[in-house]
């Protein structure tokens, strides 16, 4: 009588443990991990699939401005900032925890980072005042479908340009230049990937680091995760040998662990652009507008001694490229 | 052919001493002897199994079944009071830390219970292992936040999230072994009524067995009765009157079985199971508020785990004419706090469950001012409505849910005891049933052996 009485009560339990179990099965009678689109715990190492041919393009070149900037509360009627005007709110998606470019400040629990204060521009540029921003916190695999959806009017996530995202979003003009390094316990030997051979590499799930990484000689074997800090946390626990992505957020990792070094030269460019939705080209012009403002007032490098500063001292701004 | 022809003449012998009166008698003697044994083993057998496995039930397979439910509960609770130190943010919040470190002491005690208790089977002890290993690993998760967000590190949150997932992955996580422990429960308790329902079945075997007894019994009176012409033989009535009585008895004690553990098993168990599930469905519900407003404009999938939970509880909108409704017994709604309002049989669990929807609709009401204000980009009012004990805060409104559940289980866990109580064989009856068939065979004798005395004189 109880053990029915109990079935009554958790009917779903049951028939999804055994939906989930068949499901186990049959991944483990395949041989790999799960997909790690989302990351419920470190996952499995898995070979990372061949990366897309890139058309020939130059995908940092973007849309020219046109003219001066309208001034803020007055957007042109008919255009996309207009719309995000009258909604009342700019809707920017950031990362969560990648220190210095956009985190979740534990102290204050206030959004941080270079990436969240060009998000703030953008939206005093429209609104006159930093109230009217919302920000979203996504996961790299999210970057691009997220504006490309409209889930949102921008993503500012230490994203890579590339002629293959150009597909699905457009980016402003280059803000940030960075590259490819490693990141591996300070008792390692390793300097590159090239020592890795064999070893279990973390990268970004959905990003131009693991695609570098399947690529290298040495097969390393690649393992993926959803936010760049859940690579530090399996290297932290032993789980994988090193951390490959952009030399930026290497730097935030070691300054969140005196135990990891960033080791080599950076071998890869990974110029970061803002992704917006391939529908609005004027509201790319707008934002590309906002960004020459940042390089030419000087806001570009009082932001980067604010936040990059142990990147080394401050380069001159990326300038811009554009297509037209 | 010798041996047949041996044994047919024996038979030839015992049929012609039966037809004696004095052979007959003996031979009744035997019978009421024979049948009078095999019922005392019958009925002492069936009331001493019974009281065993009754008490296991009582003692051991239920208090499993609530242990795994409980480790559930004070997961989610530690859980639910980890994300809210976080979401709190900046200098940590005592409240939360010391309920999840209080969660964690009770956790450790109640998986040392459940390691006593699962001795002697190897599944649900690997299970109570395997859960005691993923618990140590969970804390050690929460300390690496803990630990990163005192330093202002941001990877804080990434152990953080670990943390959770390791207790809420749907195969492999800490909630489905507590499931899977109270699985292995279940399944002892069913083999448990099985024993039950043998016993059961031998107690009618027994009642025929009596039934035969009663006949020989009567039988033998009668004869009596005809062959020595006497109205009848007394100790031969007493020892009728016995049977009945023992055989009395034993249907008594059997009816009170059957009802205690219909009420028990069928009625109150099924309702502390819900009770403890919707506690932790009500801690989950919580947490993934919480997490929702960590995410920060990305927690459509703790919303939606947040909206299928609530509706576990309450299938549908709360109206303060449904809670008075229910609180009088009129139950119009599903979830398991209407089962828990329709299974209420008193005032106080009435009450007590009328409390919990009340809780509920608290609940409901400041998620929906959580909402609005997440609609309107306040996280920090929102935030603040999440994590306030006041009045229409979110933070009041699980508490005081979390404490009108810990009614309601009271309620419930005492009705189940008095229940069992009942359910249990009184404990003289091992003694009473094997004395009261020697006495029905010594007075048996006692009634006969005269008469066939009479022919040897």
């Amino acid at each position: 009588v109880s053990a029915a009485a109990r079935r009554g009560l958790l009917p779903w339990v049951a028939g999804r443990r055994q939906a989930l179990a068949a499901m186990a099965l049959v991944v483990a009678s395949c041989g790999s991990g799960l997909p790690t689109a989302v990351l419920p715990s470190p996952p499995p190492p898995q070979a990372a699939p061949a990366p897309p041919s890139a058309p020939p393009c130059d995908p940092t070149a973007s849309l020219r401005p046109q003219g001066a900037l309208p001034q803020p509360g007055a957007m042109p009627a008919g255009t996309f900032m207009r719309q995000i005007q009258d909604r009342g709110r700019l809707v920017a998606a950031v990362s969560r925890d990648l220190l210095g470019f956009g985190y979740l400040d534990p102290a204050t629990n206030q959004l941080r980072g270079f990436d969240v204060d060009i998000a703030r521009l953008i939206g005093r540029a429209i609104f006159g005042d930093d109230q009217h921003i919302e920000f979203k916190l996504i996961t790299v695999p999210q970057r691009f479908t997220a504006p490309a959806t409209g889930g949102v009017d921008l993503t500012a996530y230490a994203a890579t340009v590339t002629c293959t995202r150009w597909q699905m979003v457009a980016f402003s003009s280059v803000y940030y230049e960075a590259g490819q390094r490693v990141l591996v316990p300070k008792a390692s030997a390793a300097i590159s990937l090239d020592d890795l051979g064999g070893k279990t590499v973390c990268g970004p799930a959905a990003s131009t680091s693991a695609e570098n990484i399947a690529r290298v000689p040495s097969h390393p074997i690649l393992v993926t995760a959803d936010d760049p800090s859940d690579c530090l946390v399996l290297l932290q626990e032993g789980r994988v040998d090193a951390i490959s992505t952009d030399d930026t957020i290497l730097a935030g990792f070691a300054a969140q662990d005196p135990y990891v070094k960033v080791v080599g030269p950076k071998f890869t460019n990974e110029p970061y652009g803002i992704a917006m939705s391939l529908e609005h080209p004027e509201f790319v012009r707008f934002v590309n507008s906002v960004l020459e403002q940042m390089r030419t007032n000087g806001t570009w490098t009082a932001e980067y001694n604010r936040w990059l500063s142990s990147l080394g001292p401050a380069p001159a701004p990326p300038a811009a490229k554009y297509r037209d | 052919m010798t041996g047949v022809r041996q044994r047919s003449g024996t038979l030839d012998a015992v049929r012609r001493r039966v037809r004696t009166t004095p052979g007959y008698l003996q031979v009744t003697i035997g019978l009421v002897a024979a049948a009078a044994g095999v019922l005392g083993i019958i009925g002492t057998g069936v009331v001493i199994v019974a009281q065993a496995t009754i008490a296991s039930v009582q003692s051991e397979s239920i208090p499993s079944i609530t242990e795994a439910e409980s480790i559930r509960g004070l997961l989610s609770d530690a859980d639910r009071s980890e994300a809210n130190a976080f979401l709190a943010g900046g200098a940590e919040a005592p409240g939360p830390r010391l309920r999840y470190e209080r969660d964690l002491d009770a956790l450790t005690q109640e998986l040392a219970r459940a390691a006593a208790h699962s001795a002697g089977d190897d599944a649900a002890l690997a299970e109570v292992e395997s859960i005691n290993s993923q618990v140590a690993t969970y804390a050690e998760l929460v300390e690496q936040a803990r630990a990163a967000n005192r330093q202002n590190f941001p990877v804080g949150a990434a152990y953080l999230r670990q943390a959770s997932d390791l207790v809420h992955q749907p195969e492999s996580g800490i909630l489905a072994g507590t499931e899977e422990l109270a699985a292995l429960d279940d399944r002892h308790l069913e083999q448990q009524n099985v024993t039950l329902a043998l016993t059961g079945a031998a107690l009618g075997l027994g009642g025929v067995v009596g039934l035969v007894l009663l006949a020989l019994l009567v039988r033998v009176q009668a004869f009596l009765r005809r062959r020595f012409r006497r109205r009848r033989s007394r100790p031969l009535l007493a020892a009728t009157a016995l049977l009945l009585v023992v055989s009395g008895l034993l249907g008594l004690a059997a009816a009170r079985t059957a009802r205690g553990l219909s009420a028990a098993e069928g009625s109150a168990y099924p309702r502390l199971v819900g009770l403890y599930l919707a506690r932790a469905i009500g801690d989950d519900a919580d947490t993934n508020e919480s997490l929702s407003l960590i995410a920060h404009g990305n927690g459509e999938a703790f919303d939606r785990a947040f909206t299928a939970e609530t509706k576990r509880l309450v299938d549908r909108p709360l109206t303060d004419r449904m809670v008075q409704d229910a609180a009088g017994g009129r139950v119009a709604f599903g979830g398991l706090l209407a089962d828990e309002a329709s299974g209420a049989t008193t005032d106080a669990e009435r009450g007590a469950a009328a409390r919990a929807l009340r809780a509920f609709q608290a609940v409901m009401v400041a998620d929906a001012a959580i909402r609005k204000q997440v609609s309107e980009n306040q996280y920090a009012r929102a935030t603040a409505i999440a994590l306030g004990t006041g009045v229409a805060q979110l933070g009041a409104a699980f508490s005081e849910l979390d404490a009108a559940l810990d009614a309601c289980i009271r309620l419930v866990q005492a009705r189940f005891d008095a229940a069992m109580g009942e359910a249990r064989p009184w404990p003289v009856l091992p003694f009473v049933v094997p004395a009261a068939v020697v006495t029905i065979v010594l007075l048996t004798m006692g009634g006969l052996r005269p008469r066939i005395d009479e022919y040897r004189v």
